[in-house]
This record gives C-alpha cells, sequence and structure tokens, in this order.
C-alpha cells in the first residue's frame, strides 16, 4: 500500500504549485522584462525562407523585410487608392522617354517610339543604416571585422554580438551595387528574367558576374589540386565577386545621392516593382563583411541578416521560431503622412500626422504553426493582431443584414475588425488546350458558360470563407486602377432591380444543351471532367471535394478527381495535359498589367513555364494587353481594359472565382491602423498603449481556481473514505479474530 | 577487456544496418525522386524556369552524376557524385545544409535538442513513475469488482488518437483555466512553464498503453511460485509488489525504456507542433512541409542512427539488469555475411543508379499513378479485396480449428459472455466494411428517368462513383424513414447542421435580401449525427470509414503475416547465415523512421488505401518477426521437437506439424493488438496529410478536419464524435477480445480449456 498515494500526492502537490504561481500569470508567453513596454507581438505560420533581398519573394518575408529595407518608393499609407510617394528617393522619380535617335520624346509617347526610357532617382541624404558591425571602422578608415577568426566568434550567434557596430548614411553606390545583384546568376533572384527583358545591359552584366564566378571558381579549382571540394572550400571562403568593378551600363551613379536606370523600351510598371525590397540598398562593405569563412561556418549570412534603412533592425533571425526588430537608433527621416483619403481624419487616422516614426519600440513575430492556439493567444492578449479564423467567424461576427459587425468575446474584450480586401484572386479554369472543356469555338465557350453558372461561387464564399470574400468579375482585383466597383460578368449574372443575380440553372442547362451535352449526355456518352489537383493531404479538401462535385451534378456532369503529388501535378500543368483546376494570384502591384498577363498568350504555363495556367490565348486579347501594358494610367487605358474585360468574359478561360476579403481583429490598445494589402511596412505607423495592455492582459487572464479547490475536494473525500474503509476492515479483522 | 570488445563486435554488427538505412535514403531520395523533381517542388509556384531549376541543383550539389563520376579523373570518379557528397558525409556526422534556406542542419540539431529533451525527458520520467504506480496498484486490486471498469478506461484511453488530448488539454488547462501558457517557448529554465502543458498531455496519452503492458508484465510475475512463497509467509500484498515483484520485471522495463531513448530526442511531431516548441520534431515536420529534402535526409539518418545506439544501450541494459545474460557468444551475430550482403546491395544499387534516368522512368511509369487514370471499370476492383479478406476470414478460423489453440479457443468463447459480445461487434464491422467493399457503377438516368445509352457502346452508360451494397442498403433506410431522397449524394445540406436538427448550425447570407440568418435543412430531423462541412451526412461518413479502418487493420495485418512468420521461423529454425541476415533485415527497417518511410512511399506511389496497406504492411512485419525467431529459438530446444526428429521427421513436416502450430497464439495476440495500433495510425497519418485519398472515407480524415472544429466558435463536435464513438466501438471489443485469446492460448496463464 506504502507505494501507492505517492503518485497523487504527488500530482496534487503540482496542483497545489501550479495554484501558487498561477496567480502571477502562470500562461504569460513573453518575457515579464518586456511587459509595460511599446513591444509589439504577432506570430507567423509561414516560414519565410529568404531575407536576402534579392532573393526574398513572398509576404512572410515582406513583413520583415518591408521595415528593415527602404526601396526608392512606396505606396502612400493612408491615400486610396493606392498613390505612389517617396521613400528613400527624395520625390517620386518620373521616367524621360528617347526615340531611337536619341531625341528626347516629351509627355507619355506611344510605346513603339520609345527606344529608351531613363529613371532618375535623387535620394535623401539622411537615410542610415541601422547599426552594424560591417560599418566599423578602425583610424586609418579600414573595416575593424574584415577578418574575423572563429576566436573572435567565441559565443556569438548574430552579427550583433560582436563588439562594436556602427552606421553610415545610404548613398546611390549602395542602390547600384543591389541591382547587380539582382543580375548576379548565384543569387537566383527571382525578378531578374523581368528585369532582362527591359533593362538595359542586365543580361550583359549577368554574363559578366557568371565568368568572374566560373573564373574564380576555375581559379580555386587548380589551386586546389586533387582533392579540392568546392562546397566545403565555398563554405570555408565565400564566393565574392567584386561587383563595384563590374560594369552595370543600365544602372549608373550619377553622384553621391543619384542614380539613373535606363530602360530599353516603355515599362512604366517599374516604379511599381521598386516598392518592393528587391530595390533596396545593400552596401558593398556589409557583403564583404559576411563573406568571411567564421561568419559562414557560424551561418551568419546576409540572407539571414539583411542590413538596411528601414525605422526597424533585425534583432533576432530565428526562422522557425522568433524574429525580432528593435528600433533604427539612426532612422530620422521618416514621419507620419499630413494627409489622407477622405474619412481618414474623423477616424482618428491623422492624429499623429507629421511625428517622427515609429511608434513602436520592438516587433516581435512568433512561429505558430497550429491556428488554434494562435487564435486562443490572441484573445487572451498575447498576440496584437489577428486575423479571424474561418472557425471563429459565427462566434465572433453578429447574424443580420448589412455591414458585418463585430460580437461575441472580441466586442466584450473591446476589439475592433477592420476589412481588407485581398490584392489576390482565386478561380477555377479550364485548359484551354483541352480538347473537351478548351478551345475558343462557341459550343465550348457554351459548355464553360453553362459551367461558370453551375458553380456557385456565392455558396462558395458562405461555406468556406464565411462569405468573406467578393465573387470575382474578371482577373482585376478591387483597388487597381480599372477595376469597377458593381461591373457584373452578364455571361454568369442577370442585371437586375436588386443587383445582379446569378443567371438560372435553367439557362446554364439550356446552354449546355446547345453546346451538344443536353442533359450532361455528349456524343461520346455521359460528361466526365477530371478535376487536377495535388491537394489530398490537406486538412478539409475533402469537403471541397464534394462541394466541386455537386456543382458539377447539378448540370448531370460527373467530375473525377485527378488527384496526384505535386510534382505530377506540375508536370501536367507544364505539359498542358490537365483539364479543369483551381488556381490563385496574389498581385505584385496595384495595376492591371500584373493581373492580365494571368490571361496573354505569349505567358503560357503549357510549354513555356508562364503564368497562364488556362493557356488561354486570344488574338484579340494579347493585342489589347500588349497595347495597355506601356500606356499610363488614364481613360484611354481604362476603354483598352473594358475591351480586355470584355473579351475574357466571352471567351470564359475561367471560372471568375473570388477575391477574399481578410477580416483583421485588432486589440483596443492598438491604433493608426488601416488595412491595405500592397503595404507591408504599416507597423511602422502603429501606435501601442502599453499600460492599457497590460491592464487588459491581468483582466483577461485570471486563473481558474475552482478545479483546484474541486480536486482538493475530491482527494479529501477519497482518503476519508479509504480511512474509514481501512477502519472498519481492521475492525472487521478484530471481531473475527476474537470469535476464533 | 571482454566489454570493449563485445562493444567493437556489436558496433562491427551495427554500422552495416548504418550503411543499409544510407542506402534506403538515397534510393528514396535521389533515384526515385530526382533533384530535378526536388528542385522543382522547392522552387514551387511561381516563375519556376528551366535555367532557375539547374542553377537550384548546380548550387546545391545535384548537378554531379549519381554514383559514378566518368568526366573526373582518379579517386575523384567516386567522390565528385551526389551519392558521396550527400550520402557517404553523414558517416562523418556532415548533415549538410538545408535545400531551402542553406542553414547547416548540424546547428540547427545541437540547437533543437534542448527543447525537445526538456519536454520528453520529464515526460518519461514521470511516465514511467506513474505508469508504474497504477499498474502496481491495478493489480494490487486483481479479481476485485473495478478491474474490468478499470480495465475499459484504459483501453479507452488507448483508442482516443494523440490529438484529442492535445487539442483537449490545451483548451482547457491554457485558454479555460489559463494555468499554463497556451503556446511558446523561453530560453533557459523559464521554459518550464511551457513544458507541463506537454508533458502532462504526455502521461494522459501514454497512460492506457503504458498501464496495461506494466500490469501483463507484473500478472505473470504474481503467477511463478516464489510469490505464493512470500505471500504463504505472510508477507503483505504491497511488499510483494513492490519488493519481489517489481524487481523481477525489471529486465523488460528497462528493455521499453531504453528502446524509446532514442524517441526522445526526435521529439514529438505533434506536440512540438501545436505548443510551438522549437524542438527536432518541429523542424522535421516543418521541412516536411516545406519539401526540403536535405533536412528530411539528415533526419531519417540521425533517427537511424540513435535507434542503433538505443539497440547498445538495450545491450547494456540487460547486462546491468540480469546477471543471467552474458557477453560474448553468439549475440554478436555473425559479421560475414551481413556484410557480404551489404556488399553485393551496394553494387546493385550502384549500378541501378549508374543507369538512372530510365529506370527511373520506367519505375515511374509503371507506377500506379493517378495523372492518367483510366475509366473505371463496371465493377470495382475493390470487391477483389473484399473476396480476399472474406477468404482469410473463413481460412483463418477453419486452420486455427486444427489446432489445440483453437479448441481453447472455441471453450473460451463458448463460455463467456463477454468475449461472445466482443467477437460479434468485430464480425459486425467486418461484415459493414464487406458491405462497403462489393461496389458497382450505377446506370446512369436522365432527368427524366430514363437511361442514358452511352452512343460508343450502345450499352447503357455508368456512373464515375461506385455505389457498394452497403450504399444501398443505408439508402432504403433512409427512405424507409421517409427521407425523398433518390441517391445518396441528394442527402447533403448546405453545410454544417447539428444531429437531428431542423435548421443550419452557422449563419448564411441570403443573396437576396442581404441577411445573415439560420435557414431551414433539406432533410430536417433526418441527420442522426448531423451534417459536416459540406453539408455531408456525417453518420453516412462515419459507417464509409468503417472499410477503410478495417481493410487497413486487416489487409496491413494479412500482408505482413507472411513475411514474420516465414522470415522469424526461418532465422529461428537454421540459424546462421539466414539468422544474421533476417535479424539484419528487420534491424535495419526498425530503424527507419516509421512516418518518413511512409512519407517517402506516398511521394513515390501515390495516395490511397491501398498504398497504406502496402506500406504499412511491408514495415510492420519487424516486431512479429522477432517475436517469432525468439519463440521458435525457444522451441526447437524443447523435447517434443527432439522425439519428431529421432523419429525422422524432415524439417518441413516438423515446422509445418509441430513449430508453427505452437505459434499461433502468439500471432493471434499479437493480430488483435496491431489492428487497433494501425487504425489509429491511419488518423496520425492523416493529421501529416499522407492518409488515404480524400475520396475516401475515413476516421482519420474525419479527425483531421475535427481539428479545425473544435476551434470553431461555438464548437462543431459531433464529426469529431462520431469518428471517436465509431473508432471505440470497434477497438473496445477488438482489445478485449485480443484480452480474451491471450488469456485462453497463452499457456502460463493457466486458464481453464
Amino acid at each position: 500500500m506504502a507505494s501507492l498515494p505517492a503518485s497523487p500526492f504527488r500530482f496534487c502537490f503540482t496542483l497545489l504549485a501550479f495554484a501558487l504561481l498561477a496567480s502571477c500569470e502562470l500562461s504569460r508567453p513573453h518575457p515579464v522584462a518586456e511587459a509595460g513596454k511599446p513591444v509589439f507581438y504577432t506570430s507567423f505560420f509561414q516560414l519565410p525562407k529568404h531575407f536576402d533581398i534579392a532573393r526574398a519573394y513572398s509576404s512572410d518575408e515582406y513583413q520583415v523585410l518591408a521595415l528593415v529595407i527602404e526601396p526608392p518608393v512606396e505606396f502612400h499609407y493612408l491615400k486610396r487608392p493606392f498613390e505612389l510617394s517617396p521613400l528613400a528617393a527624395r520625390e517620386l522619380p518620373t521616367f524621360a522617354y528617347y526615340d531611337a535617335a536619341g531625341r528626347p520624346l516629351p509627355g507619355d509617347p506611344p510605346a513603339d517610339l520609345v527606344a529608351r526610357a531613363v529613371l532618375r532617382v535623387r535620394l535623401k541624404t539622411n537615410l542610415f543604416y541601422g547599426e552594424h558591425p560591417a560599418f566599423v571602422r578602425t583610424a586609418d578608415g579600414r573595416a575593424r571585422f574584415a577578418s574575423l577568426s572563429d576566436r573572435d566568434l567565441d559565443g556569438a550567434k548574430r552579427p550583433l554580438d560582436l563588439p562594436a557596430a556602427a552606421t553610415r548614411p545610404a548613398v546611390a553606390a549602395d542602390f547600384v551595387y543591389q541591382w547587380k545583384r539582382l543580375a548576379h546568376p548565384l543569387f537566383e533572384s527571382p525578378l531578374a528574367s523581368t528585369l532582362a527583358d527591359v533593362v538595359e545591359g542586365f543580361t550583359a552584366c549577368r554574363e559578366v558576374i557568371q565568368a568572374a564566378v566560373d573564373g574564380e571558381r576555375a581559379r580555386r579549382k587548380t589551386q586546389g589540386g586533387a582533392l579540392y571540394d568546392r562546397a566545403k572550400d565555398e563554405r570555408e571562403h565565400p564566393l565574392l565577386i567584386d561587383l563595384e568593378k563590374i560594369p552595370f551600363s543600365g544602372v549608373r551613379v550619377l553622384s553621391e545621392f543619384e542614380f539613373e536606370i535606363v530602360l530599353v523600351k516603355k515599362y512604366p510598371q517599374l516604379l511599381q516593382w521598386m516598392t518592393l525590397p528587391f530595390f533596396g540598398p545593400v552596401p558593398a562593405e556589409v557583403e564583404r563583411f559576411y563573406a568571411q569563412g567564421a561568419l559562414s561556418r557560424k551561418d551568419i549570412s546576409l540572407d539571414r541578416w539583411p542590413v538596411g534603412t528601414g525605422p526597424y533592425r533585425l534583432v533576432r533571425a530565428e526562422r522557425n521560431r522568433q524574429i525580432a526588430m528593435e528600433k533604427n537608433a539612426h532612422y530620422v527621416h521618416g514621419t507620419y503622412p499630413t494627409e489622407g483619403a477622405p474619412g481618414d481624419r474623423g477616424a482618428g487616422l491623422l492624429a499623429d500626422a507629421g511625428k517622427a516614426l515609429p511608434f513602436i519600440d520592438r516587433v516581435v513575430l512568433c512561429y505558430e504553426k497550429e491556428s488554434l492556439p494562435r487564435w486562443n493567444k490572441f484573445l487572451q492578449g498575447w498576440y496584437d493582431a489577428s486575423g479571424i479564423t474561418e472557425d471563429s467567424f459565427d462566434a465572433v461576427i453578429k447574424p443580420g443584414r448589412g455591414k458585418p459587425e463585430l460580437g461575441g468575446e472580441p466586442a466584450a474584450k473591446g476589439m475592433s475588425l477592420l476589412l481588407e480586401p485581398d490584392s489576390s484572386v482565386h478561380y477555377w479554369s479550364f485548359n484551354m488546350r483541352d480538347p473537351v472543356v478548351g478551345g475558343l469555338d462557341e459550343k465550348r465557350k457554351k459548355l464553360r458558360r453553362a459551367i461558370a453558372i453551375a458553380f456557385d461561387v456565392e455558396e462558395y464564399l458562405q461555406i468556406f470563407l464565411n462569405g468573406r470574400g467578393v465573387p470575382a468579375m474578371s482577373p482585376l482585383v478591387p483597388g487597381v486602377p480599372g477595376y469597377e466597383e458593381g461591373d457584373v460578368n452578364p455571361m454568369v449574372y442577370r442585371p437586375g432591380p436588386k443587383g445582379a443575380q446569378r443567371r438560372s440553372l435553367d439557362e446554364a442547362k439550356a446552354l449546355l444543351a446547345e453546346a451538344g451535352y443536353p442533359g450532361g449526355v455528349g456524343p461520346e456518352g455521359p460528361l466526365v471532367l477530371s478535376f487536377d489537383g495535388a491537394n489530398a493531404g490537406q486538412t478539409g479538401f475533402q469537403s471541397e471535394m464534394n462541394w466541386m462535385t455537386k456543382q458539377m451534378a447539378k448540370l448531370g456532369i460527373q467530375l473525377r478527381f485527378r488527384n496526384t503529388t505535386y510534382r505530377q501535378f506540375r508536370e501536367k500543368m507544364e505539359k498542358g495535359t490537365s483539364q479543369f483546376f483551381s488556381w490563385g494570384w496574389n498581385a505584385d502591384y496595384p495595376d492591371a498589367e500584373n493581373l492580365f498577363f494571368l490571361l496573354y498568350g505569349p505567358n503560357a504555363m503549357a510549354g513555356g513555364g508562364g503564368e497562364n495556367a488556362a493557356n488561354y490565348e486570344s488574338a484579340a486579347f494579347d493585342r489589347g494587353f500588349e497595347k495597355m501594358r506601356v500606356m499610363t494610367d488614364g481613360p484611354e487605358r481604362r476603354a483598352v481594359i473594358a475591351d480586355l474585360v470584355r473579351i475574357a468574359w466571352e471567351d470564359g478561360p475561367w471560372i471568375w472565382g473570388f477575391h477574399p476579403v481578410t477580416y483583421a481583429l485588432v486589440q483596443p490598445w492598438l491604433s493608426n491602423i488601416k488595412p491595405a494589402s500592397f503595404i507591408n511596412s504599416g507597423r511602422k505607423y502603429q501606435r501601442l498603449e502599453p499600460a492599457l495592455r497590460e491592464a487588459k492582459r491581468h483582466e483577461w487572464n485570471r486563473p481558474a481556481l475552482w478545479p483546484l479547490l474541486l480536486g482538493l475536494a475530491a482527494l479529501l473525500g477519497g482518503g476519508l473514505w479509504v480511512w474509514r474503509r481501512r477502519r472498519a476492515d481492521a475492525a472487521w479483522r478484530a471481531k473475527g479474530n476474537a470469535r476464533a | 577487456m571482454l566489454v570493449l570488445s563485445y562493444l567493437l563486435r556489436r558496433l562491427l554488427y551495427l554500422f552495416p544496418i548504418l550503411i543499409g538505412v544510407n542506402l534506403i535514403t538515397f534510393l528514396l531520395f535521389f533515384l526515385v525522386n530526382p533533384p530535378q523533381d526536388q528542385a522543382r517542388q522547392a522552387l514551387g509556384g511561381r516563375n519556376v524556369r528551366p535555367e532557375q531549376i539547374a542553377a537550384w541543383m548546380r548550387e546545391r550539389g545535384y548537378d554531379r552524376p549519381r554514383f559514378w563520376n566518368a568526366k573526373e579523373a582518379g579517386l575523384k570518379k567516386a567522390t565528385e557524385t551526389i551519392f558521396f557528397e550527400k550520402n557517404a558525409r553523414l558517416f562523418l556526422l556532415d548533415f549538410g545544409r538545408s535545400d531551402v534556406d542553406a542553414h547547416p542542419v548540424r546547428t540547427e540539431l545541437v540547437r533543437r535538442i534542448g527543447p525537445s529533451l526538456m519536454v520528453t525527458l520529464p515526460a518519461m520520467a514521470l511516465g514511467l513513475l506513474l505508469h508504474l504506480a497504477l499498474a502496481l496498484a491495478f493489480a494490487r486490486f486483481k479479481g476485485a469488482r473495478a478491474e474490468r471498469g478499470i480495465d475499459a478506461a484504459l483501453v479507452a484511453l488507448m483508442s482516443i488518437s494523440g490529438l484529442f488530448y492535445i487539442i483537449g488539454i490545451q483548451a482547457l488547462l491554457g485558454k479555460g483555466w489559463m494555468w499554463i501558457p497556451v503556446s511558446g517557448w523561453a530560453d533557459g529554465l523559464d521554459a518550464w512553464r511551457f513544458v507541463i502543458g506537454p508533458v502532462l498531455i504526455s502521461l494522459v496519452a501514454g497512460t492506457g498503453a503504458s498501464v496495461r503492458f506494466y500490469r501483463a508484465l507484473f500478472e505473470e510475475e504474481l503467477g511463478r511460485d516464489y510469490v505464493r512463497t512470500a505471500r504463504a509467509k505472510g508477507l503483505p500484498e504491497s511488499r510483494v509488489l513492490s519488493l519481489h515483484v517489481l524487481r523481477s520485471s525489471l529486465v523488460p522495463i528497462a528493455t521499453a525504456v531504453v528502446a524509446g531513448l532514442p524517441f526522445l530526442v526526435m521529439g514529438s511531431l505533434l506536440l512540438e507542433s501545436f505548443f510551438a516548441i522549437p524542438g527536432l520534431g518541429n523542424y522535421t515536420l516543418d521541412a516536411l512541409n516545406q519539401k526540403d529534402f536535405a533536412i528530411v535526409r539528415a533526419m531519417v539518418f540521425f533517427g537511424s542512427l540513435l535507434t542503433i545506439l538505443g539497440l547498445l544501450l538495450t545491450d547494456f541494459a540487460y547486462l546491468l539488469v540480469d546477471p543471467r545474460i552474458r557477453l560474448g557468444g553468439k549475440k554478436a551475430g555473425r559479421l560475414l555475411p551481413v556484410w557480404l550482403f551489404v556488399v553485393g546491395a551496394t553494387l546493385v544499387l550502384a549500378i541501378v543508379g549508374h543507369l538512372s534516368d530510365p529506370a527511373i522512368r520506367a519505375v515511374q511509369a509503371a507506377a500506379p499513378l493517378a495523372a492518367a487514370a483510366p475509366a473505371t471499370p463496371a465493377l470495382w476492383p475493390g470487391n477483389l479485396g473484399a473476396a480476399l479478406a472474406l477468404a482469410a476470414l473463413i481460412l483463418l478460423p477453419l486452420l486455427l480449428m486444427r489446432t489445440l489453440e483453437g479448441q481453447r479457443l472455441k471453450a473460451t468463447l463458448a463460455s463467456s459472455r463477454l468475449a461472445q459480445g466482443c467477437l460479434a461487434v468485430v464480425l459486425f464491422f467486418i461484415a459493414i466494411a464487406w458491405l462497403d467493399s462489393v461496389r458497382w457503377r450505377e446506370i446512369v438516368k436522365d432527368s427524366a428517368g430514363k437511361v442514358v445509352l452511352d452512343p460508343r457502346t450502345a450499352e447503357p452508360a455508368r456512373a464515375q462513383q461506385a455505389t457498394s451494397l452497403l450504399d444501398a442498403g443505408l439508402l432504403s433506410a433512409w427512405r424507409l424513414a421517409g427521407a425523398p431522397v433518390a441517391k445518396i449524394a441528394d442527402l447533403s445540406e448546405k453545410t454544417y447542421s447539428a444531429p437531428f436538427a431542423k435548421t443550419l448550425f452557422v449563419n448564411t447570407t441570403d443573396p437576396s435580401t442581404g441577411e445573415r440568418r439560420k435557414e431551414t435543412l433539406k432533410h430536417p430531423g433526418r441527420h442522426p449525427m448531423g451534417t459536416d462541412k459540406a453539408g455531408s451526412d456525417v453518420f453516412l461518413r462515419a459507417v464509409k470509414g468503417v472499410r477503410t479502418a478495417v481493410l487497413i487493420g486487416i489487409l496491413t495485418t494479412l500482408l505482413a503475416l507472411p513475411f514474420a512468420l516465414l522470415l522469424g521461423v526461418a532465422a529461428g529454425w537454421y540459424g546462421g547465415w539466414v539468422d544474421d541476415l533476417v535479424q539484419y533485415l528487420y534491424t535495419l527497417i526498425s530503424a527507419i523512421p516509421g512516418v518518413l518511410l511512409v512519407m517517402a512511399f506516398v511521394l513515390l506511389f501515390g495516395q490511397g488505401l491501398w498504398q497504406i496497406c502496402v506500406v504499412l504492411g511491408l514495415t510492420g512485419w519487424t516486431d512479429l518477426c522477432r517475436l517469432m525467431r525468439g519463440e521458435t529459438l525457444k522451441l526447437r530446444e524443447l523435447p517434443f521437437i527432439a522425439s519428431a526428429r529421432a523419429l525422422g521427421a524432415r524439417d518441413a513436416r516438423i515446422l509445418r506439424c509441430h513449430v508453427i502450430p505452437n505459434l499461433t497464439y502468439l500471432v493471434l495476440v499479437n493480430l488483435a493488438l496491431a489492428f487497433s495500433a494501425l487504425v489509429l495510425a491511419e488518423a496520425t497519418l492523416s493529421y501529416l496529410g499522407i492518409g488515404v485519398d480524400p475520396g475516401t472515407g475515413s476516421w482519420g480524415v474525419m479527425i483531421n478536419d475535427a481539428r479545425l472544429e473544435l476551434s470553431r466558435d461555438p464548437v462543431v463536435a459531433w464529426p469529431l464524435l462520431a469518428a471517436f464513438a465509431s473508432m471505440f466501438a470497434l477497438l473496445l471489443p477488438a482489445n478485449l477480445l485480443a484480452d480474451q485469446i491471450r488469456g485462453a492460448l497463452d499457456p502460463k496463464s493457466g486458464s481453464k480449456p
């Protein structure tokens, strides 16, 4: 019996210890030292791969990089529709155009006249990098940490662990240096192919760098002898090409704070691209600093520790655990915007107008893969901002008419709801090269139209996104010039007095009959379509499959699922052997070009590897697109865009799908928040009241004591029962003995 | 000195296993999934061009030949290859760099072992104490009225998927009572607050299996003579247990504990993911999700390395706890055949690797890829499986009846109401699975009810989806209940509805008025378990999951059984090099982390019920094989075998008539145990995204979906409860039946025939 009670007692003890400690916030997931300070906490669940700005190209990376790196231009935080404003540049750069003979062309000339376009960027003179050891110099002006040994780095995990750090202003040469890095073949920049088409000398620069790389590698190989191990050697002595010496005719330094970019054709979208971190500055000495073997062995590289002139500098970069940024002590040039969109003043968004940025001292991003803990921690006040998961939607948004209203626990806690239209389009698409559903003849168009009517996108949004989305009418996403609110696709919707209504199923059936499949039965028997995908393991995909099957069944069409591995799926897409699939696109910048190119013939995915997944090819559309692509926004361009939309409606290569709307929740202690899908640097404008936050956290996180008391009571009761049993036992035995 | 030489021999023996693991990983990662494909997967979505793929491969050194580089000179012909660079280096503990972000794997490994251990070590230590204490208490109350109830509760604990414990305890302690942080981590000792939740979950989740295991050990000891003697001398029961029984059971306990050590280091995939613990489990899971094959490769190797170290430790644990075991002798196995085998396998692989691409393409073409799935025949191929399963079910009892064990079993069944009940339930489930396996494709009718003809063949056209006997039966049942449904698909609603509800569970927006409200159902009150997200009837889904569970349970065991029996008996009976090779094989397979093996297999052959059965079967035979080998070794020395031999019986006859029948009870008991483990495994695989394909009904898929539903507010619990109830309804009787069978057949248990 001796060993029996030990474990319940131990358990009880642990419980007691819990209770004592619970009163001092046992559930706090963040360090106590940061309580009461303006530290912003949020979570991320997709791992950033690169922080090297030549490579980074995803929103997970941009939510960090946009705060650290400052490219020449940005989108205005408050104005809508999106408007470019200077960031690192002193004023918004404009293109100067020249014809083939080198004569300047005034204004906005037609693209076929333009032989050269020059963009001059004048930089601010007060852009200072976040402190970094690469900038530290010795008395004689040489870099102090240029030859680090393993011993110098003892115990160091980050560049900031070195004994000194310094700053310097960003100059034009730093921006030009990064342009050369974009051309660097080893960095595999995702933008390289786009830039090679438009920037003068880009390919040439790339080739020179490649030759330099090859030459250096060959030299090392001969030097290394028979046992030369390239991977190891390049780890020990990272390959560093002196890009400062590499010529790049298309991008040149003009003066200390001015540089120019020369394009071989008209490409106004370059300015929009230049809002992305790709075009920020990289100082040559920083790259030289990181190219030291001792750092490389410690896995300290530019790809992990970016350096920039932004309001924050990275101080912790464990990409699968926690990322933290601290105020850049030398950041002086940023101020809160003084003008905004109508209504912004009333919403209090201009209260801080003209004040120096940023307001938050430290930004901490925690890696949190599962949505459930993420959401719970937000409700407890440990995260400062959150989306609404589809699953908690019903508890959070009140039933009723009109604009969605916050209810439930978040409303009671004083959180507020922000609606943010996404810059993406999700769609179902037909492979236009498929013999059954593809092609531009009348019958196939009718078949696709019938299916598009039957696919009840509104219902899809209800079931799978709680209505958090707008049915898409064309590829254009909301906020892009040319997107018209209230525009309806007449092929699928019938305009009516109460707004557009989806065309009836009877119409769809009639169209299907005209297409040669009355009741879903065609000349070759019942129509069976195949959905291609690689979603087999995805949680909840089964529901989506069932839903799609139901939509097709409305027309008597049978849907079969060809689920394969991702590799096989990609292969099908690239060979053009798929039939029906779903796809999505997130716009890089708010311009119709970045969306219509999804339907541009030469951009077909099959064969060419482009982003036109539908392999749609229409001569009229391609002509219009080529024209629209180089026009500047204005009524003429809008007319061309409207034409393109009409052609796409008519041909119907997609079921137009939807644009998701993000419902963001914000804690009561945050202000200056305006959602925007193209702006990643919003954090630098936001303000946080730490005292209010601490008070609320205390209020929301009082540990429950009753289970403990209940447990104790149960334990006592149990003990009593055992004790009485034993006494009764003993008495009974004593009685027996006595009788004996 | 003796210890040293023993250690050396063991190492020489275990080293080939590492080589084997290495070869298998190479086979999986480079031959079957060539670097081009890895590049494509890694580069993923946007703007991927052939030059980029080439550059990706060049930068990571995947552009070299696989085994033999003819272009280089001298030694470099062998070293400038993928095999040498990526696989051979693992032996030097050079784990290379991540494919995705080029960070060194070893740095991460070192950084992440700590957090993993901080969770698993206390979990193991406390678990050992708690579970042993509970098992002792349980053994103490043997025969009490509560015993059966406690046993059922333990089985219930075992039948619950780990995901429930995680979600439940996290929600209760973290969100509800706010005793622990919901998730997160802190550096250093500050981490203790974050450890409580995961440790508690491990304790609870492990209770069922561990306590039952320890209790079985204690019961065996309790039946021995020395215990009777001790009792007779008047020793109090508590002392008998703690002094004698516990001490004598230490050997198997130590084995189990030591064998579990590698898993401590590898961390738990699910726990670390839910609690955002920066350990190795999380690392591996991220690598799997990101298709970072360099990390996965390294982790497979690292895991195997730890397993092998665990084996070594087990040997030493034996030495420490059991004085009867001596060093040396045949224990270390003979080295030559194993080494010869390894060299042979390497050569074969090298040749295949050298032929490479055409060979790979041929293999891939032969693999059942869904890329161009042919039209399904009128009758479903599942019928074959159903027929097979049925045949096995009829044959197995027939075979059994010929043995003494069969007679004992029959007697037990006849005398025990519980056994009869359990058997009936299990048979009921098998019957459902069988009904669901007999399938055909219905003839298509148009809206007017006229049969549609296929113009090409002039025969009635058939539907794409197969219908089973079960579907037809359920449909009739619904019709009898008054539901106006023509086919199963008509039964669905728009989205979630609660059991027997009249309206939808959630608000939807009426497109014409813009009002958010709850819509009325198409079949109000006719969904006994509610409907799921896409409006499918949950009861139907749960019933459709039976086939998957039963098939995975039975087919996998049937696949694994011949391997285990043949190889195990051969190894035990013949000894010598046969024994060495068989031991090598099963150690090799059990050394590779199972989940990763399944993952690789699914990556290759696609996702599906059959694939899962095959891969689980191919990997699942090792435990049983080990057991068979051990038993055969014992049997071989028994007098009745010697007599048979003396009478001039041949090996084949002795094996058939004497050895195998004597192994039957072990096989049976193991089958029943393996069955529940497999049904649960399916749920975990679904969570990792490598379960059955989404078109197949499965409790695992339901549980996986429920992960999101549980976080809904208000909670949608019925799909989860339905899956859980079905699983429990099958596993509880299966486990109880296994207990009964063990009781009846185990010669040591002493129950009456």
